[in-house]
């Protein structure tokens, strides 16, 4: 009897490992095999893929990469990127959010529009802003006339000079990210009951102070789900830089830490799994300090 | 401070967007509201009542006609501008705030010369909390604390900024029935004490007449009757005040004025006593439960003949739920105990008290007698 | 008395000017805004229907065409496999998608539903996967598929991502508020686990299936990363590798606005999509969908 019990204990579970095998499978080739491979990888000093040996193990990997000028120029560069894009993207979306949230008139149109970069091809729009901005002999492109018809002189913005290039990479990430964080935001803020902003009207609360003291209380765990995500997202940064300044994004200067580690494995200068390992490594450190930073003072915030 | 209305008008666009007559909310309001009192908004849901509380604190700004408070127009006053105080439905406690700053937040918008110390805030933020008896609540945030003293702490926050008006949207609607029964008695008690014109807005009718000074009855839009709440349940005005106040509800026949008696189908139950000079016409009476008197030795000829139902005693009354051909539905009459009914006859005989019956114009439903 | 009245006016009128000024204002920024993102799509369209020899000799570009053609797109599907690349990003995305459905429904139900020794263990375990970024496990995935000799296939493109922990989660989640009475009901019923999967828990979850069907779907119409490590036969490109090369190597460099057209047939399937199902798919993404 109680052989028969656990025979169909033993059926049953084998039942549930059955449902989770593909996944299972899945995830072990993919994910949790190369989460230990990389490690191996990047402590593995000269590795030839095509013998497949190396001439040691050690931390050299690491030593060359951030010794490298290419890395060094995708640090500062996604470094630049955060600090400017995940700020004032969600600045922006706060405010158009609040804006959104405030009227009734042509609200789902303006809400429809917004969303729309979300769906697009990221590669394909950068191709447009591309263009928008470039400057080439036959024209000073479109947002050039727009700046010399303001008194300002052209710039070249895709292969000119570094500040210029950073511009337009910001307001595209910007102009990608926002349609998410407008959302999330809305929807936050849509959720906050009506019934305190009438109760504090009738008490002749300020605007600014319900935005400071009801509000922003109130919507703050959505503002920090969207500034972790959004630096974790700003860190990965990549495609968006393919999209406006090509492929080739070490002679543009504009490579960023998760390009490096393309490059490294793959393309022109690639062939080095090894570098890109430690890259990668040094990518995820930095963004989990950063996300564990980023929690321990949202914790605080809320507790307080 | 007394509120005054003058022809305060409210409409909305109709939801349903095919109609395009106007959803009139609040009806040519025309009356005043004495100061220092405690007022009863009254009237089944969606009436218009709602609206009308939002009109008074500036929420909604009306579509025609004047808001006065004492002599001043205040019409087009913002909310924020009023200096009133409100409780809302859900209380609106502010959920990340303890007691003390939900208290306290009233008072951090005062501006110049009114502005406070902290010290004095919390001084009066203590104050307020007394009244309301939530002083040793302080510290806790509004999701630790039960419906009633939820309840106490919106009172003190409304009152905390000593308003002139102090305006409560169906206050009782969220609380269990013991609850509710203490928590009327305590809102009567700090009307007491403070003096602050008070305005409450309930479609309990019960709630309304046992603490109101005075009840408004509306129905869609329309003030229907005001007065103190006893005056408005002897007296009503139409066959909607008469069945919309007391419990068990009134109860209405289909009756008739004939060569100068009240008739409710064949039975003659009042005289020319009662109904006067009104010409003969067919006619809705409406009898209060109280108003059966169930009397074995009598020999009057006035009764109305009803089919026995069930007879439910409890206690110090006898309830007697019988029925008629000319009403609708189960009807209910409520005598002294000592009066014994014989449950087991089919049928039971009732003289009315005059006093107790009310006869409404057919077509209008005003009342006629 | 009368001042006091009219200094109420006088507040009232303030106020409500102040609150046109705001509306304005507010009206203003989203107007902007809406200006801002719509831009760059009318400027392609507009580009993609130029002329080309027209294109290059505006110095100054013109805002508006008098005469359209449609030659770019012609020149889109031609000169380069634009079609090919369609057909590609199609397959990949059905197929993807379709794989990882089967997939994650399953780890959801024996999360949510069955019972097995380290149940908690092996989910917590998966949880803990979320935190991996792609990139960390690219590489080994890179030279995986490499060895498997799966580079410019199919199977290369669609296998790593067939599963997702993410996804497997807010499934496992919504599964479990599903009533246990329910389950317990269709037992007694005689109903096996799997016709209970399929017959009611599917439907009743039928919103957040949607819900990741759509992300998945903007996700593999959109990925570049991985289909650029694993292809380099420009017959396995998918769109955005497609409109990569266009860029640096079709048409010529300086064909703008055949460029332009193949960006507008590319992006025109998804905008399409979700101007059909706005709603669905903006609920979808708000109730749990990061980009990437």
């Amino acid at each position: 009897m109680s052989n028969n019990r656990s025979l169909l204990n033993k059926l049953r579970s084998l039942k549930a490992w059955l449902y989770l095998l593909p996944a299972l499978i899945f995830l072990g080739i993919f994910m949790i095999y190369p989460l230990i491979d990389v490690l191996i990888y990047s402590f593995e000093i000269g590795y030839n893929s095509a013998s497949q040996t190396s001439l040691g193990k050690g931390l050299y990997n690491y030593a060359y990469v951030l010794h490298d000028p290419y890395f060094l120029q995708a640090v500062k560069n996604t470094f630049i990127i955060v600090i400017i894009t995940v700020p004032l993207s969600t600045i922006f979306a706060l405010l158009i959010s609040l804006a959104l949230n405030s009227i009734k008139k042509l609200r789902d149109l303006f809400q429809t529009i917004f969303f729309l970069p979300y769906v697009t091809n990221t590669l394909a729009v950068g191709l447009v802003f591309m263009i928008m901005f470039k400057r080439t002999p036959y024209t000073d492109g479109l947002i050039n006339l727009l700046i010399s018809f303001f008194g300002g002189s052209p710039v070249d913005f895709i292969t000119g000079p570094y500040w210029a290039k950073i511009f337009v990479m910001c307001f595209y990430t910007i102009w990608i990210v926002l349609p998410f964080k407008v959302l999330i935001l809305t929807a936050a803020l849509a959720s906050v009951n009506d019934v305190y902003y009438k109760a504090a009207r009738i008490d002749g609360t300020s605007r600014f102070r319900m935005f400071t003291t009801i509000t922003l209380p109130m919507i703050s765990p959505m503002v920090f789900y969207l500034i972790i995500t959004g630096f974790i997202g700003a860190f990965k940064a990549y495609s968006d830089e393919v999209a406006i300044f090509g492929t080739n994004l070490n002679s543009a200067g504009m490579n960023t830490i998760v390009g490096y580690v393309y490059d490294m494995l793959y393309g022109d200068s690639g062939g080095y799994p090894s570098y890109a390992s430690s890259a990668a490594l040094i990518l995820f450190a930095i963004v989990f300090t950063i996300t564990v930073i980023n929690l321990l003072i949202s914790k605080k915030t809320s507790i307080n | 401070m007394k509120i005054r209305f003058e022809g305060l008008t409210k409409r909305f666009p109709n939801r349903n967007k095919k109609i395009k007559e106007d959803v009139v909310a609040v009806d040519n309001f025309t009356f005043e509201i004495p100061d220092g009192k405690l007022i009863g908004l009254l009237g089944p849901s969606g009436c218009g009542k709602s609206t009308a509380l939002n009109l008074i604190c500036g929420l909604e700004m009306p579509t025609e006609g004047k808001i006065f408070f004492d002599d001043e127009d205040v019409t087009n006053l913002p909310a924020e501008n009023r200096g009133v105080g409100m409780v809302f439905q859900s209380y609106a406690l502010y959920p990340h705030l303890t007691v003390k700053k939900n208290i306290m937040f009233p008072l951090g918008n005062l501006k110049g010369d009114q502005k406070l110390s902290k010290e004095e805030m919390e001084k009066k933020a203590l104050e307020a909390a007394k009244v309301v008896q939530i002083e040793e609540l302080m510290d806790r945030k509004p999701n630790e604390m039960s419906g009633g003293q939820q309840q106490r702490v919106a009172i003190a926050r409304a009152l905390v900024k000593m308003p002139k008006v102090l305006l409560l949207d169906e206050p009782l609607s969220n609380l269990d029935a013991r609850l509710r029964i203490q928590t009327r008695e305590e809102i009567k008690r700090i009307q007491n004490e403070t003096k602050i014109t008070t305005v409450f807005v309930t479609h309990d009718q019960e709630e309304a007449m046992s603490i109101s000074d005075m009840i408004v009855v509306m129905k869609s839009g329309v003030v229907n009757q005001i007065g103190k709440p006893q005056e408005v349940y002897d007296n009503p005005v139409n066959l909607f005040v008469a069945k919309f106040l007391g419990t068990p509800p009134i109860n209405v026949f289909n009756g008739e004025i004939k060569n100068g008696s009240l008739y409710i189908g064949e039975d003659k139950i009042l005289g020319k006593d009662y109904v006067k000079n009104t010409p003969d016409q067919k006619v809705y009476v409406g009898i209060r439960p109280e108003g059966f008197i169930h009397d074995i030795n009598s020999k009057s000829d006035m009764t109305l003949k009803c089919s026995l139902k069930a007879i439910e005693v409890m206690g110090r009354d006898t309830s007697v739920v019988f029925e008629n051909s000319n009403s609708e539905g189960k009807l209910r009459a409520i005598i002294s105990s000592d009066n014994d009914v014989d449950s087991s006859s089919p049928t039971v005989e009732f003289m009315v008290n005059p006093k107790k019956v009310f006869v409404f114009n057919k077509e209008t439903e005003e009342r006629l007698i | 008395m009368t001042d006091n009245t009219n200094s109420y006016d006088k507040i009232g009128k303030n106020a409500k000017i102040s609150q046109i000024v705001r509306l304005s204002l507010t009206y203003l920024l989203l107007g902007l805004w809406a200006l801002m993102v719509l831009f760059p799509f009318y400027w392609m369209i507009l580009t993609s229907f130029k002329d080309y020899g027209s294109y290059n000799s505006e110095f100054v570009p013109k805002l508006y065409t008098f005469a359209p053609t449609f030659q770019n797109y012609i020149n889109a599907f031609t000169t380069v496999s634009l079609g090919r690349y369609f057909i590609n990003t199609l397959i990949f995305t059905v197929a993807t998608t379709f794989i990882m459905m089967i997939v994650i429904v399953f780890a959801a139900f024996a999360f949510a539903r069955l019972e097995f020794k380290g149940k908690n263990l092996v989910f917590t375990l998966f949880l803990s996967l979320m935190m991996i970024p792609n990139e960390l496990v690219i590489i080994t995935n890179f030279v995986t598929i490499t060895d498997w000799g799966l580079r410019n296939s199919f199977l290369g493109l669609i296998l790593p991502s067939v599963t997702s922990v993410f996804y497997i989660y807010l499934l496992k989640e919504n599964f479990e508020q599903i009533p246990d009475d329910l389950y317990k009901a269709a037992k007694v019923d005689g109903t096996s686990d799997l016709k209970y999967l399929f017959r009611v828990m599917i439907p009743i979850c039928q919103p957040t299936i949607v819900t990741i069907i759509i992300l998945k779907v903007i996700e593999c119409w959109n990925s570049y990363v991985w289909p650029r490590l694993i292809t380099d036969d420009s017959s396995y490109f998918l769109v955005s590798n497609g409109i990569q090369e266009i860029r640096e190597n079709g048409f010529g460099r300086e064909n703008i606005p055949a460029m332009m057209a193949a960006v507008v047939a590319i992006s025109v399937p998804l905008i399409i999509l979700f101007l059909i199902f706005r709603k669905k798919i903006m609920a979808g993404v708000a109730r749990g969908g990061t980009k990437g």
